[in-house]
C-alpha cells in the first residue's frame, strides 16, 4: 500500500491539487448564488456594468 | 439605537456615489417588499450606528411612479430621523422642486449642494448661507466626484437627526392656495401625525391618490375638504395639481433670485448642446451611431486586440504554459492522465478564453468610455425615432446597449420601460445583442477562419440589432404584443470628459470579473468535459481512449448533433459546444480548447485555431457563430429573465422564442448559402426557403391590432402595505 | 401651437400643457411648468431634446404636442 503511494506520489498530490481547487470553485460559487451577488447571479451592485443601468 | 438618514435626490444627482462613498462596502442591496425597485441601505464608514437609506432618485413625491410611490411610502411610515437631499447645483430650479415637498415632512432636512465644481466653471455662484435662510434648513456643499465634503454632509445630517431639529416650514404657498391648506391642516389635525401635517394636507389638496386611500376619512370630511379645494380651483382658474405646482416653482424662482447668481443669462446654448445638434442630426445621427459601433468593434477585436490575442494563444498557451507544464508534470512523475487533464483539458480550456482577455478588456474600456461621456443616452433618442415606427419606444433601446457589455444588466436594465408589453419584448430580445461572453465566439471564428477580419465582428453585433428590430416588429404584431408605443421622456444628462478613474475602474472590474469567471466556471466545465471526452466505452469497457470521437462525450453529443445538422455544423463537437454554451457562453470557447487541445500529440503545439479550421467551412463556421449568437443565453441570463419576468409561462416563452429564431437564422443562412455555392436544391433548402418566407411574411404583415387595441398603460404603482 | 411647431435654437414660453394628469405632473416635475421657459435643442422627426430649467430632457413627438406655447 506504501509502494503504490509512493510511486503515485506526484499524481496523488497532482490530482489533490486539482481536486481542492474544484471544491474551493464550487463552495464560492455556492455561497455567491446564496448571497446573490457577483459571478452574475448579481442584483446589480455584484456587476460591474451598474454605472450603465443606474447612472449615478 | 440607530440613526437612520435617507438619501434623497433626482436621478443623476450623484446620489448613489455619494452612497458609495459613505458606506464604502458595508452596504446591502435588496428590493422594496413586493416591487421590482431597488433598494440600498448601507452604515456609515467609522459610525456603525448610523444606517443610510439610498432611496430611489425621484423628481418628486407624486404617486405616479414606481419609485416616487416606494420613496413616499419609507418617509412617511419609517420617518427616517433626517433627510440628506441632494441637489444637482448645475439644475438647481428643478431640484429643488423635491425639496419643497421633503420640508413639508417634519423631518429634519440637511441639503447637499452637489457639483459645486461645475456650478463655479459654467460662472454662476450660489450663496449656501441664503439659500439655507430662505429654505428654512441647513444647505452644505460637496462634489461627490471629487470626493469632497460627502462625509461632512452625512455628519451634519447626523447632527440634524440628533437635535431633532424640524426644519421651519417656508413660505412656498401664497394668497388663497395657503389658507384652504390651512383649513385642510384644521380639518385632519386629529387624524395624522402633527409633524407632517403640512405634507399631509398639501397632498390632499392636490387629492392624492394614494394619500386618500391611506387616510380614509370620513365622508363628511372629505365633502369639506372638497368645498375648500374646488373654491381654490375656481379662484384660480386651475385644477388643485397645477396650483400646487406652480406655486411651487414660484416660490423656487424665489428663491433662485436670491440666492443663485448666474453668468450666462437666459437659455444660452452650452457645448453640450452643440454637441447635440451634430449627434442627433437628423441625417447625421444614424450613421454616426454606425460608425462608433463599428469602430468599437473592429478596434477592439481586429486590430490590437487580435495581435495580442493570437500571441496569448499561440505562444503564451501554447508553448510557455502549456508545453512548460507538461513537461513539468511528466517530469515529476504525474500520470499521464493527470497531466492530460491539467495540460490539456485546464490549460487548453481555460486558456482559449483567458487568451481573449485583451480583446474584452478593449471592448469594455471602450464601452466605458462611450457610458461615462452620456453618449448612451443620446443613441436611444436617437433610436427612439426608428423603434416607434415599430411600436417600441427609444426607451428599449437602452437595455441593449449594456447587453453589448452583459446581458444580466441588460435584463435589468428594462425595469425603467414602464408599459409592460415593451418591457417583456425588451426582456425577449435584448439577449440577441452580443455580450462580451459572445466575443470569444466571435474572435475566434473570426481569427480562425476570416483571418482576424473585423467585418465579423461588426456584422455580428449588427445581426443581433437586426434581430432585435425585426423581433420587435414582428412581435408587436401580435395580439399578445400590440398596443401603443410608450411615450418617451427622459433626461439627458450634460456631456462630461470621462473621469479616467471611473472608467478604468470600471473596465478592470469587467475584465476582471471575466477572468474570475473562467478561472472558475470555465475551468469546472473544462475538467468535467475533459474527463468525459478522455473515457469512453470501448470494447464493453470503461477505458481512456486516445481518439476523443470514440469518447462518452462523443457518445452524448452525438445524439443531440442531428438537430443541429440541417445547419451545417452537425458534428458532435460543434453540439457540446453549443450546450456548454448554456452555463457561460464563453464555454463554446472553452470547450473547443478541450476538444481540439486533446488531439494535440504533436510536439509543435498546432494551435487550435488551425484545428478548426480543419473543421468548419466558413459558411459553416457563420451560421454556427449566429446560432451561438441569437440563442438561448447563458444560465445567469436566464436567471435575470426570471427575476424580470416573474412568471414561468413568459421566461419559457422568451427563451423559447430566442432559441427558435436562432434555429431559424442559422438555416437560412446555411442552407441558402449552399444553394449559393452551388449545393442544389434540398430538403433543407425547402425547409430555409419557408422559414424565411414565413420570417418575412410576419414582419410585413400589416397589423391588425392597430391602435385600437390597448393603448399604453401607465404603471398603476402597487400599494405599499 | 403646439411645442412641435418650434424652430431648434429657440426659446418659448410654455401656455399650457395638455393631457391626463399623470402625464402632466410628470413633465411638470421635470421642469415644464406654465410660465416656464423652454429652449428646443434639437428635433428630429419631430422628437425634441429641450433645455428646461437648465436641464436637458428628451420628449417624443406624442408628448412635446401636449405642450402649448
Amino acid at each position: 500500500m506504501l509502494a503504490y503511494l509512493a510511486e503515485n506520489l506526484p499524481t496523488i498530490i497532482g490530482a489533490g491539487i486539482v481536486v481542492a481547487v474544484l471544491a474551493l470553485i464550487g463552495v464560492k460559487l455556492v455561497r455567491d448564488h446564496r448571497r446573490h451577488r457577483g459571478g452574475c447571479a448579481c442584483g446589480c451592485d455584484g456587476c460591474p456594468n451598474a454605472g450603465a443601468c443606474h447612472p449615478k | 439605537m440607530d440613526i437612520r438618514i435617507a438619501l434623497a435626490g433626482n436621478p443623476n444627482c450623484g446620489k448613489t456615489t455619494l452612497f458609495n462613498d459613505l458606506t464604502g462596502s458595508a452596504q446591502y442591496v435588496g428590493n422594496w417588499p413586493g416591487v421590482t425597485v431597488e433598494r440600498k441601505e448601507g452604515r456609515l464608514k467609522g459610525r456603525r450606528d448610523v444606517v443610510i437609506e439610498d432611496l430611489p432618485g425621484i423628481y418628486s413625491l407624486s404617486p405616479y411612479t414606481l419609485e416616487e410611490v416606494v420613496a413616499r411610502g419609507y418617509l412617511v411610515k419609517e420617518r427616517p430621523d433626517a433627510i440628506l437631499n441632494i441637489v444637482d447645483g448645475t439644475n438647481i430650479e428643478r431640484n429643488l422642486y423635491l425639496t419643497t415637498q421633503l420640508m413639508e415632512l417634519g423631518i429634519p432636512v440637511v441639503v447637499a449642494v452637489n457639483m459645486m465644481d461645475l456650478v463655479q466653471k459654467n460662472g454662476d455662484a450660489i450663496s449656501l448661507d441664503k439659500l439655507g435662510q430662505m429654505l428654512g434648513c441647513e444647505v452644505v456643499t460637496m462634489s461627490a466626484l471629487k470626493g469632497q465634503g460627502s462625509v461632512e454632509a452625512a455628519l451634519r445630517a447626523v447632527k440634524a437627526a440628533q437635535e431633532k431639529k424640524e426644519a421651519a416650514l417656508p413660505n412656498v404657498f401664497t394668497g388663497s392656495v395657503e389658507r384652504a391648506i390651512a383649513h385642510i391642516e384644521e380639518s385632519i389635525a386629529e387624524v395624522v401625525d402633527k409633524r407632517s401635517l403640512r405634507w399631509h394636507a398639501v397632498k390632499l389638496f392636490e387629492r392624492d391618490r394614494k394619500e386618500r386611500e391611506a387616510l380614509d376619512l370620513s365622508p363628511a370630511l372629505k365633502e369639506r375638504l372638497e368645498a375648500h379645494i374646488a373654491k381654490c380651483e375656481e379662484e384660480l382658474d386651475d385644477d388643485a395639481e397645477s396650483i400646487i405646482t406652480n406655486q411651487r416653482y414660484a416660490y423656487i424662482r424665489r428663491v433662485v433670485e436670491r440666492a443663485v447668481r448666474k453668468r450666462a443669462a437666459g437659455h444660452a446654448l452650452t457645448a453640450s448642446d452643440r454637441i447635440d445638434r451634430v449627434v442627433t442630426n437628423r441625417l447625421l445621427a444614424l450613421p454616426i451611431f454606425a460608425a462608433v459601433m463599428a469602430f468599437v468593434y473592429w478596434v477592439s477585436i481586429s486590430t490590437v486586440g487580435d495581435w495580442v490575442t493570437g500571441w496569448t494563444n499561440d505562444v503564451l498557451f501554447g508553448e510557455m504554459i502549456c508545453g512548460n507544464l507538461r513537461a513539468f508534470m511528466e517530469g515529476a512523475g504525474c500520470a499521464p492522465w493527470l497531466t492530460g487533464l491539467v495540460a490539456d483539458g485546464i490549460v487548453g480550456g481555460v486558456g482559449s478564453v483567458i487568451g481573449f482577455v485583451p480583446q474584452m478588456l478593449i471592448l469594455f474600456l471602450m464601452l466605458s468610455i462611450l457610458e461615462d461621456v452620456g453618449y448612451m443616452a443620446r443613441v436611444a433618442f436617437i433610436m427612439d425615432r426608428i423603434f416607434r415606427k415599430f411600436g417600441l419606444s427609444g426607451k428599449s433601446f437602452i437595455p441593449m446597449l449594456i447587453s453589448s457589455g452583459c446581458g444580466v444588466p441588460g435584463v435589468m436594465a428594462s425595469r425603467t420601460i414602464e408599459n409592460d408589453r415593451d418591457r417583456k419584448m425588451t426582456v425577449m430580445t435584448t439577449c440577441f445583442i452580443p455580450c462580451g461572453a459572445k466575443m470569444p465566439i466571435i474572435g475566434l471564428f473570426a481569427g480562425a477562419l476570416f483571418g482576424g477580419s473585423g467585418l465579423v465582428a461588426t456584422s455580428a453585433y449588427f445581426i443581433g440589432v437586426a434581430a432585435v428590430i425585426l423581433s420587435g416588429i414582428l412581435l408587436k404584431k401580435t395580439k399578445l404584443f400590440a398596443g401603443d408605443p410608450a411615450p418617451f421622456v427622459m433626461e439627458l444628462p450634460a456631456y462630461h470628459v470621462p473621469a479616467a478613474a471611473n472608467v478604468l475602474r470600471s473596465t478592470w472590474e469587467r475584465g476582471w470579473s471575466f477572468i474570475k469567471r473562467a478561472g472558475t466556471v470555465i475551468l469546472a466545465s473544462a475538467v468535467i468535459l475533459w474527463f468525459l471526452q478522455s473515457f469512453g466505452v470501448v470494447d464493453g469497457a470503461l477505458q481512456m481512449v486516445e481518439d476523443n470521437n470514440t469518447s462518452l462525450l462523443a457518445a452524448i453529443g452525438n445524439v443531440v448533433a442531428p438537430l443541429f445538422a440541417p445547419l451545417g455544423f452537425g458534428s458532435w463537437k460543434a453540439a457540446v459546444a453549443t450546450f456548454t454554451g448554456l452555463i457561460a457562453k464563453e464555454n463554446v470557447v472553452g470547450t473547443f480548447g478541450v476538444l481540439y487541445g486533446f488531439a494535440e500529440v504533436a510536439e509543435d503545439g498546432a494551435e487550435i485555431w488551425s484545428l478548426l479550421a480543419q473543421d468548419f467551412t466558413q459558411l459553416t463556421a457563420y451560421s454556427f457563430m449566429i446560432f451561438n449568437l441569437l440563442c438561448a443565453p447563458c444560465f445567469a441570463a436566464m436567471g435575470a429573465i426570471k427575476r424580470e419576468m416573474n412568471s414561468a409561462k413568459w421566461t419559457f416563452t422568451a427563451i423559447g422564442y430566442m432559441c427558435g429564431f436562432a434555429y431559424a437564422a442559422s438555416l437560412i443562412v446555411y442552407q441558402l448559402g449552399m444553394l449559393l455555392h452551388g449545393g442544389g436544391f434540398t430538403v433543407g433548402t425547402a425547409a430555409a426557403v419557408l422559414a424565411l418566407a414565413a420570417l418575412v411574411y410576419l414582419v410585413v404583415r400589416k397589423n391588425r391590432h392597430g391602435r385600437a387595441a390597448g393603448a399604453a398603460t401607465s404603471v398603476r404603482a402597487a400599494s405599499l402595505e | 401651437m403646439p411645442l412641435t411647431m418650434a424652430k431648434a435654437g429657440e426659446t418659448v414660453v410654455i401656455r399650457k400643457i395638455m393631457g391626463r394628469d399623470e402625464v402632466r405632473q410628470h413633465l411638470a416635475e421635470l421642469g415644464f411648468a406654465v410660465d416656464g421657459k423652454v429652449t428646443v435643442v434639437n428635433q428630429i422627426a419631430g422628437n425634441l431634446i429641450l433645455k428646461v430649467k437648465d436641464s436637458r430632457v428628451a420628449l417624443d413627438r406624442n408628448m412635446a404636442m401636449r405642450i402649448l406655447i
